[in-house]
């Protein structure tokens, strides 16, 4: 346990068990991740985590099966065939993370509207699933699309609905990213003066 | 360890072989778990045709980087499931309000899908399945309310508080008690 007091666990416990279900609240969250960082490798957090994950992992299997559809294992295929497990491929995956959870809702500048939900979306060639997610929400009613041309071909676009906390961000002609790199976006948020 | 059997050492083969770019194992391990992963989002998310959306990226996020399971922290089985859980709930949280919109306005609509495989499940699931639900009626209802709205219906213990009316500290205590007799009932023999 690298010498952290075992007392300390039993908030850990607390917060593992709500984290395994998705259920803590932001500040919580927060503090579970420093609480592990801050224990480091440490035998008694992977094994209340293995655990708590396992709980959780039952409920799901409570659930009656749900069938997949007969084309759903063949478009997975397609899409991976597109890509390569991160540590076989000689490129880092040039994809742009997307935050696990807002931090926070903040006032936006209305000229702006509120864009939140999704920081960002792989630039690299996407899966069809996510082309047609995409395309679903901009094909919504009211749905409002800002597009940004770049040079040679590079486009950006931003898809959202004006007063929602949702937001798509789709580019193509992108180049690839140098070895190393990635795209990356950055939300920002503002407040009304 | 958690679970120390065949299935789970499968899996981590399975995996293992994923990162080698192998996709007969990548097949083999969404048409094992791809079924209840789809359950589990579809229970969340409450669309079919969206909750498959969410298990392909779920899966291809695997795909992408097989490295991010870590073994020392549970089987492939809970860290699958928890990723598509995080997946779904992030997307429940993120489009809740657009999703009551559509349903208002096209209550009963849904994208025509092909032909469902069958579910080919194994003994052990089934078997594990009958354990789980069985567990879950020895824990005191009001306990297994907060879990499974916690767990199925993606809200955070400050949500359950309001909307259950219940003191936030009485949530996080029906919590923590509720998950601690699960793990003793499943997990009783294991670890």
């Amino acid at each position: 346990m690298n010498g952290v007091d075992v007392r300390s666990h039993d908030r850990l416990e607390e917060l593992i068990a709500a984290d395994v279900l998705d259920g803590l609240d932001e500040a919580d969250r927060l503090e579970l991740e420093r609480s592990l960082a801050a224990h480091g490798e440490c035998q008694e957090c992977n094994r209340l985590l293995a655990q708590y994950s396992e709980v959780a992992a039952g409920l799901a299997v409570a659930l009656d099966p749900a069938p997949l559809t007969a084309s759903a294992a063949e478009r997975l295929l397609n899409s991976a065939r597109g890509e390569r497990p991160a540590h076989v491929a000689r490129d880092e995956p040039h994809v742009v993370r997307r935050t696990r959870r807002w931090l926070a809702t903040a006032a936006v500048a209305a000229c702006l509207a509120v864009i939140s939900g999704v920081v960002g979306w792989s630039v690299a060639p996407r899966p069809p699933s996510g082309q047609t997610a995409f395309l679903a929400f901009a094909s919504q009613p009211g749905t409002r699309i800002v597009s940004f041309q770049g040079q040679d071909g590079q486009h950006l676009a931003v898809a959202f609905h004006p007063g929602e906390t949702t937001g798509w961000v789709f580019g193509s002609g992108l180049k690839k990213p140098a070895q190393g790199r990635t795209y990356e976006l950055w939300p920002v948020f503002l407040t009304s003066v | 360890m958690v679970v120390h059997n065949l299935e789970d050492a499968r899996d981590r083969d399975l995996v293992r072989r994923i990162g080698e770019g192998d996709e007969d194992a990548f097949r083999d391990l969404f048409r094992r778990y791809g079924p209840a992963s789809k359950a589990l989002a579809a229970r969340i998310i409450r669309q079919p045709f969206l909750a498959e959306e969410v298990v392909q990226e779920a899966f291809l996020a695997l795909w992408r980087r097989p490295a991010s399971y870590r073994e020392d922290r549970g089987s492939v089985r809970a860290w699958l499931l928890s990723t598509v859980h995080h997946r779904a709930v992030d997307h429940v949280r993120r489009e809740e309000a657009q999703r009551r919109r559509a349903a208002e306005a096209e209550p009963g609509v849904t994208i025509a899908q092909d032909v469902a495989e069958a579910v080919a499940e194994d003994a052990d699931q089934a078997e594990q399945r009958v354990r789980v639900r069985a567990a879950l009626e020895e824990i005191p209802p009001e306990q297994r309310k907060v879990l499974e709205m916690m767990y199925f219906d993606g809200k955070t213990q400050s949500t359950i508080a309001a909307e259950l009316s219940l003191p936030l500290g009485t949530v996080k205590s029906r919590t923590l008690l509720g998950m601690r007799r699960l793990r003793a009932m499943l997990l009783e023999g294991t670890g």
